[in-house]
């Protein structure tokens, strides 16, 4: 590809507006600008799911008792149960995006907290040694598990789904024979007092580290090159092969990133709780993930989906869970209802495309 | 550059034009198989002509195309680009050397904005550290594609505004505007205007007239016979892997055309 520089055109002769439209938009005045805007707010599922999470808030707020809900104590609860869907839905948000989709990173993420926490034991040195070799160790496997998944997608040709439901399975069952099936205790004791259950100036650190990470990697898919890159694939493939995109490379560096990412979340989740668990392999945490990017306005049909709306979409499950486990309701409702929100936003998705095509 | 001036020093693109021709092939052949779908074809292309390429199903209209977008190898025959030998092995190669193609699926990203599709996979970075760690200068993506759409008279002033929100018409102007920025010599043009409406196809005649006030070289294949002489300056027809005949639009008809698409060659 030759030099990044303006399309060259010779002769710029200018008939700036002068021509007749003979196919343009309707040309707005304020009023229908005003209308148009409201109705493309209506019409963004960030929208609708801004207010659900202001109900969901004002709910638990009404129905729990007074102090329990809303306190600073329980604000800081929330954000840090915020903290590993946050660096999750980073992650899925941009898989989803490119049209792709990665059900393994909460199985990966378990492999990740397991070898860093089987490392972290083993390693001679000081806590601090440990944790950055352990760390290393935890996310080095879990972006090198993406890369694969990221290889089988691009080159081999196999769909996302079927690899990463493979690879959902390999990675657990892995996890389970490196740690026995039980789970990995013995983690350096700072990494749990200063990072697990750290705050500054009040905020858990769990949730500063989700945020930042959310935050830059929500800058990269709006602001750069990669970012475009991303939306044009999942938009359509064959255009962005056809403009020179690098689509199978992009794509091997998708799924590494999502690797990457659920490996940070692994070690986000062995912090907080002292203790890499091998049971569940976070089943919770990637529905809650993908519905957490659905329903903050990305289409599983790839090319479209804002970070932001995935921000306010990873709030709706884990208000949802805390508002249950004060309220003293079992639990697993939860896992219940993140399945019926998954479904109702990818079915609301659908239903807002056809609305679109048909409003054109 | 250079190629600009040169360009400009020449006729207008007739089949007489002083100048020789920007690109040329000579005794292409391409075999699928047992298909012989070019069997040794010649063609010359002139600056600032409009050449339309006809010819029933399976006359190798396609598999010409393709060649000179650098989609196909030829299993034999020549390419040059301005006299001088050329190989055109991939997409990225004849887009370098300034051909660009418009197929009929587009080839839009539908979610994406005009601009956005109009440097796909060319973006333009900011100046600086942060360019180079590849942030976008979308506002001056944007300003360009707006100026290079009105040099165009494409009737599309808000060009961040996603392609799926266009038109079809509106969609095809988009991808053949695209096409023509970037072209520095070719635009090969595969059923621009099959899609569409008779205002629509008005809309493609009149914005491959610009192409042609821009000295931009044109091959066009459609189907349309009479709305291909009405727009090209020569046609070449193609039968079975071969050119039965190239000629003045002119000169001929449609009648003359489609009798040369089926029957006995007429020439050559």
């Amino acid at each position: 590809m030759n030099r990044p520089g303006e399309p060259q055109l010779m002769q710029p002769e200018q008939p700036t507006g002068t021509e007749p439209p003979i196919d343009d938009l309707p040309s707005d005045d304020s009023a229908r600008n005003g209308r148009r805007l409201l109705r493309g707010a209506v019409r963004s599922s960030a929208f609708w799911i801004l207010i659900a999470l202001v109900v969901e808030i004002l709910t638990f707020s009404l129905l729990l008792p007074s102090g329990t809900f809303l306190s600073t104590f329980n604000a800081q609860t929330i954000a840090a149960d915020s903290a590993v869907l946050l660096i999750l839905a980073t992650g899925a948000t941009f898989v989803i995006i490119s049209g792709g989709l990665d059900l393994s990173i909460g199985s990966v993420m378990t492999l990740a907290a397991v070898v860093a926490a089987l490392v972290m034991r083993d390693v001679g040195g000081s806590d601090a040694t440990a944790i950055l070799v352990g760390v290393a160790a935890g996310v080095g496997v879990a972006t090198a598990w993406g890369c694969i998944n990221g290889l089988l997608v691009a080159i081999v040709n196999v769909p996302p789904f079927i690899v990463t439901l493979g690879s959902l399975g390999a990675a657990l069952g892995v996890a389970r024979l490196l740690s026995s099936g039980t789970s990995v205790d013995g983690t350096p004791g700072p990494l749990a007092s200063d990072v697990g259950q750290g705050l500054v100036l009040g905020i858990p650190v769990p949730f500063l580290i989700g945020a930042g990470v959310m935050l830059i990697f929500g800058i990269v898919l709006h602001q750069t090159r990669f970012g475009e890159h991303t939306y044009m694939i999942g938009s359509n493939d064959e255009a962005a092969r056809r403009g020179g995109v690098h689509v199978k490379r992009h794509l091997v560096a998708l799924y590494a990133m999502s690797g990457a990412l659920a490996g940070l979340a692994g070690m986000v989740d062995l912090a907080r709780f002292d203790s890499a668990s091998v049971a569940t392999g976070h089943t919770t945490e990637l529905l809650a993930a993908i519905a957490a990017v659905v329903i903050g306005g990305a289409s599983l049909f790839g090319g479209v989906g804002v970070m932001a709306g995935t921000a306010v979409g990873v709030f709706i499950p884990v208000v949802l869970a805390n508002g249950l486990l004060i309220g003293g309701i079992e639990r697993f409702w939860q896992e219940v209802i993140i399945g019926l929100i998954l479904v109702t936003a990818v079915a609301f998705d659908q239903w807002r495309r056809a609305q679109e095509l048909k409003g054109r | 550059m250079a190629v600009a001036e040169s360009m400009v020093a020449s006729e207008k693109g007739s089949s007489n034009g002083s100048s020789g021709p920007v690109l040329a092939a000579k005794g292409l052949r391409k075999v699928y198989g047992h298909v012989q779908a070019l069997r040794g074809v010649d063609l010359e292309l002139f600056p600032g002509e409009v050449h339309a390429l006809v010819g029933d199903n399976g006359a190798g209209k396609s598999t010409l195309l393709r060649i000179l977008a650098g989609a196909t190898e030829p299993d034999g025959g020549e390419l040059s680009l301005h006299g001088q030998p050329v190989r055109l092995d991939s997409p990225l190669r004849a887009r370098e050397l300034g051909i660009e193609t418009v197929y009929q699926d587009l080839a839009l990203a539908n979610d994406r904005s005009c601009s956005a599709n109009v440097y796909i996979g060319r973006e333009l970075r900011r100046a600086g550290p942060l360019g180079r760690l590849g942030f976008l200068d979308r506002r001056r993506m944007n300003e360009t594609t707006r100026q290079r759409f009105a040099e165009l008279s494409i009737p599309i002033t808000q060009v961040e505004r996603p392609v799926r929100l266009l038109s079809g018409g509106q969609r095809q102007g988009v991808a053949i505007a695209r096409a023509a920025i970037w072209a520095k010599h070719v635009l090969l043009l595969d059923e621009p205007t099959a899609a569409l409406g008779v205002r629509q196809r008005h809309a493609v005649a009149e914005l491959i007239e610009r192409l042609r006030e821009l000295r931009l070289s044109v091959v066009l294949i459609s189907h349309d016979i009479p709305e291909v002489l009405k727009l090209a300056d020569r046609v070449t027809v193609l039968r079975l892997g071969q050119r039965v005949a190239t000629r003045d639009c002119e000169e001929v008809d449609t009648s003359w055309v489609i009798h040369a698409m089926v029957e006995e060659p007429l020439d050559e």
